[in-house]
């Protein structure tokens, strides 16, 4: 897997993970993603509860561009 | 004839024991109280966490931490870089600047980062999150070290993760972070309660875990506190988290020993806590005997 699709995959699960409320649909859809393919055997792997703990992470921790800035302009 | 030099075994140092220092008030009191009392032998300072929020450390806390660079004794340890994050953003670039002039405004003994990444879909900062072992991701890991070490000019490691999605993140991240850390000599903090959430987590024995870490490189240890969550499935036990802000568990200062003795090259303990969780239910009281407690697993 070359960086392209490693990004292209953060990018994904940082996405669905901020906006999906069900763990197993996080996982269904990059399963589904033909772009992460050659992840398909890590993606299977994968715990849903584990997911739903990262979800719960970002949306505690995560800070967005704008809201980096606003904190930085203060 | 030439005498018989009777060789004995040169005692190993024993670790230098210190904190993680937040800035918050509650470490105000704890921290001094043990820097006072000549406890502490080393700082840890996570110096981005106030990057971009104003940039302002208490005096008190400015003073530990000129302090103990006097001294040659700070470390420092990245929050935000997000190492693994596939490309190289312009924010990762003002990081390093960043780091270069604080760097040059402390001395820092050792810089060190967190496994995983968090820059990524609409997040710039957020938790550290696990990484598929992939060539790719190994070739990003060391470019990303190899920059830390230019900018910092200082040894540079690579701390465990907590968080796994799946049984290989937890089964490969000893192999993945020795893959990284060997390019550039680096170390590894290993943080024993991050181990110890995995082997709850994924049921696997902390023994057998450690001894899946490239112990050689082990320059730092460790050790917090967390907390327990149901799990969302409601099947099987609860989650292992790594929240900081309970006491440190009673299997983590068991594996402390042993980690110590297969951990030859380990020069500092830290003990870490969660800003504004001290004053919680006596909480003050309970990270002391903590630290008294790690004090006499160090020196045993």
């Amino acid at each position: 897997m070359d960086e392209q699709v490693l990004r292209e995959y953060q990018d994904r699960l940082a996405t669905l993970l901020a906006g999906e409320d069900d763990p197993e649909v996080v996982v269904s859809k990059l399963m589904s993603d033909k772009r992460f393919e050659s992840l398909r055997e890590y993606l299977a792997g994968m715990d849903t509860d584990m997911v739903a703990v990262a979800m719960e992470l970002v949306r505690k921790w995560g800070r967005s561009k704008d809201e980096t800035e606003i904190q930085a302009n203060r | 004839m030439v005498g018989k030099i009777e060789s004995s075994p040169v005692p190993r140092a024993s670790p230098l024991v210190g904190l993680s220092l937040l800035p918050t008030e509650d470490f105000r009191d704890f921290a001094w109280n043990l820097v006072d009392r000549a406890m502490v032998d080393v700082i840890e300072w996570s110096f981005d966490i106030i990057w971009g929020d104003g940039e302002m450390t208490p005096s008190w806390c400015e003073s530990i931490l000129d302090d103990f660079s006097a001294r040659g004794r700070l470390l420092g340890h990245g929050v935000t870089f997000s190492p693994f994050s596939g490309g190289f953003t312009e924010r990762q670039r003002w990081w390093l600047d960043k780091l270069r002039a604080e760097c040059d405004r402390r001395r820092y003994v050792q810089i060190s980062e967190h496994f995983g990444f968090m820059e990524a879909g609409p997040f710039v900062e957020s938790a550290p999150m696990p990484v598929p072992m992939t060539e790719g991701a190994v070739i990003l890991g060391r470019r990303c070290l190899e920059a830390l070490a230019r900018s910092s000019g200082c040894p540079v490691g690579l701390e465990n993760l907590a968080l796994a999605f799946c049984l290989e993140d937890v089964r490969g991240q000893g192999k993945f972070l020795e893959e990284v850390l060997s390019r550039v000599d680096g170390f590894l903090v290993l943080d024993l309660h991050n181990l110890y959430c995995q082997s709850v987590n994924f049921d696997i024995p902390m023994s057998e875990l450690l001894g899946s870490y490239p112990l050689g490189r082990v320059r730092e240890l460790h050790i917090s506190g967390g907390s327990l969550s149901a799990r969302r499935s409601g099947a099987g036990p609860a989650i292992r988290r790594d929240t900081h802000d309970g006491p440190v568990p009673e299997r983590v200062f068991e594996i402390l020993p042993e980690a110590l003795d297969r951990c030859p090259g380990v020069e500092y303990v830290i003990l870490e806590r969660l800003g504004g969780t001290i004053d919680e239910l006596g909480g003050a009281e309970e990270l002391i005997r903590d630290y008294e407690r790690i004090l006499e697993a160090v020196d045993g």
